[in-house]
């Protein structure tokens, strides 16, 4: 078995053009930067042991791959849960910090790359998964099913939106071209439309664990439905 | 043990399990991306496998320590330690360098602040 196809593969070295690698290098390291600001001024004390948990959890769970069928398989992303639990920049941080133990520890994605993968399911799956939460949650009943309903679609539009993102980083500005731009896109969307099931139920299952031991830990507890907000009001 | 370091310990040791042992389980199948590219770039190759490893490219950081033992238990047991440490220790670095009262810069819990 070739080392690529037996785990997880974040994008290699070889995928992009230098001038991806290089922009969505930018993107990433001015996101973090701002991220780390933002960290320091506004994250809740209470906070910073779940940040490391965070990361941990996600770390753990990206090695999990699970089949979806056709042959392929999908891991968790963990940028929209992140983004649940601390906000979309601190996601960016955790996700930042995952990517990074696992390029330079364990080979998988490439260094060239980080850029990009920090750019997916950092920033993309962070902001995106986290803003369409706050959205959802607050347009859905305030009840734990509409709540969890709000965590699961950002969850799953956050992997089917950074697999589109991903093709454009891959197809124009990547080795495969423009010319394999549609069957790459459709192909990508298609495989993780399924795969972004298994990360809206791992979401869900985490989200709900957070919720029924220690709610007052998640972010914009405003959004919370309205039982566990009391227990969180509480709590704080 | 007050409810934060337990909160946090159950959610490390949960992790752990997940990395160490759960990680045994996992699927070997390619991924979204591995799929996509063998299914259009690599469509008709004799050894879809080699044609993937093709397009990937040689690592040009190929000084991974651990990059031949991804499922063994010991390396999801280290990446989950190193990420539970670098992820906590950066943040709790950056608020205690940040010169604010103890309790962080917020005037009071966001409990029933509304945000937006």
């Amino acid at each position: 078995m070739s080392t690529t196809s037996i785990l997880a593969m974040h994008i290699p070295d070889g995928f992009m053009d230098p001038a991806t690698a290089v922009a969505t290098g930018v993107v990433a390291i001015v996101v973090v930067a701002v991220a780390l600001r933002v960290a320091k001024d506004r994250l809740d004390d209470r906070q910073v042991p779940l940040v490391g948990v965070t990361a941990a959890f996600v770390f753990a769970v990206q090695m999990i791959n699970f089949p979806v069928g056709l042959g392929t398989t999908g891991h968790l992303i963990g940028g929209a849960l992140a983004a649940i639990l601390l906000g979309p920049w601190t996601a960016t941080l955790v996700l930042a910090v995952v990517l990074l133990v696992q390029a330079l520890g364990f080979g998988d994605g490439g260094i060239t790359a980080l850029g990009a993968n920090i750019t997916l399911m950092g920033v993309f799956a962070g902001f995106v998964g986290g803003y369409l939460y706050r959205a959802l949650a607050h347009a859905l009943p305030r009840s734990r099913g509409g709540y969890l309903t709000a965590v699961g679609i950002a969850s799953w539009v956050s992997v089917v939106g950074a697999s589109a993102l991903c093709s454009l980083f891959i197809t124009f500005g990547g080795i495969f071209g423009a010319s394999e731009a549609v069957p790459v896109f459709a192909t990508m969307i298609g495989l993780h439309a399924l795969i972004g099931i298994g990360e809206a139920v791992i979401t869900v299952a985490a989200v709900s664990a957070v919720l029924a031991t220690r709610p007052d830990l998640i972010e914009d507890h405003d959004l919370l439905p309205e039982q566990a907000d009391r227990g969180a009001a509480v709590a704080a | 043990m007050s409810r934060t370091t337990g909160f946090v310990v159950g959610g490390l040791v949960v992790a752990l399990l997940i990395g160490g042992i759960l990680s045994s389980f996992a699927a070997s199948d390619p991924d979204g991306l591995e799929s996509a590219v063998i299914a259009t770039q690599c469509e008709g190759a004799a050894d879809s496998d080699a044609c993937l490893s093709e397009a990937a490219g040689d690592p040009v950081y190929n000084a991974a320590p651990l990059a031949d033992y991804r499922l063994t238990p010991l390396s999801g047991v280290l990446g989950v330690l190193a990420c539970f440490a670098i992820g906590g220790g950066l943040v709790l670095l950056l608020k205690r360098t940040s010169g604010a009262a103890p309790g962080g810069t917020r005037p009071e819990p966001r409990t029933r602040q509304r945000v937006e």
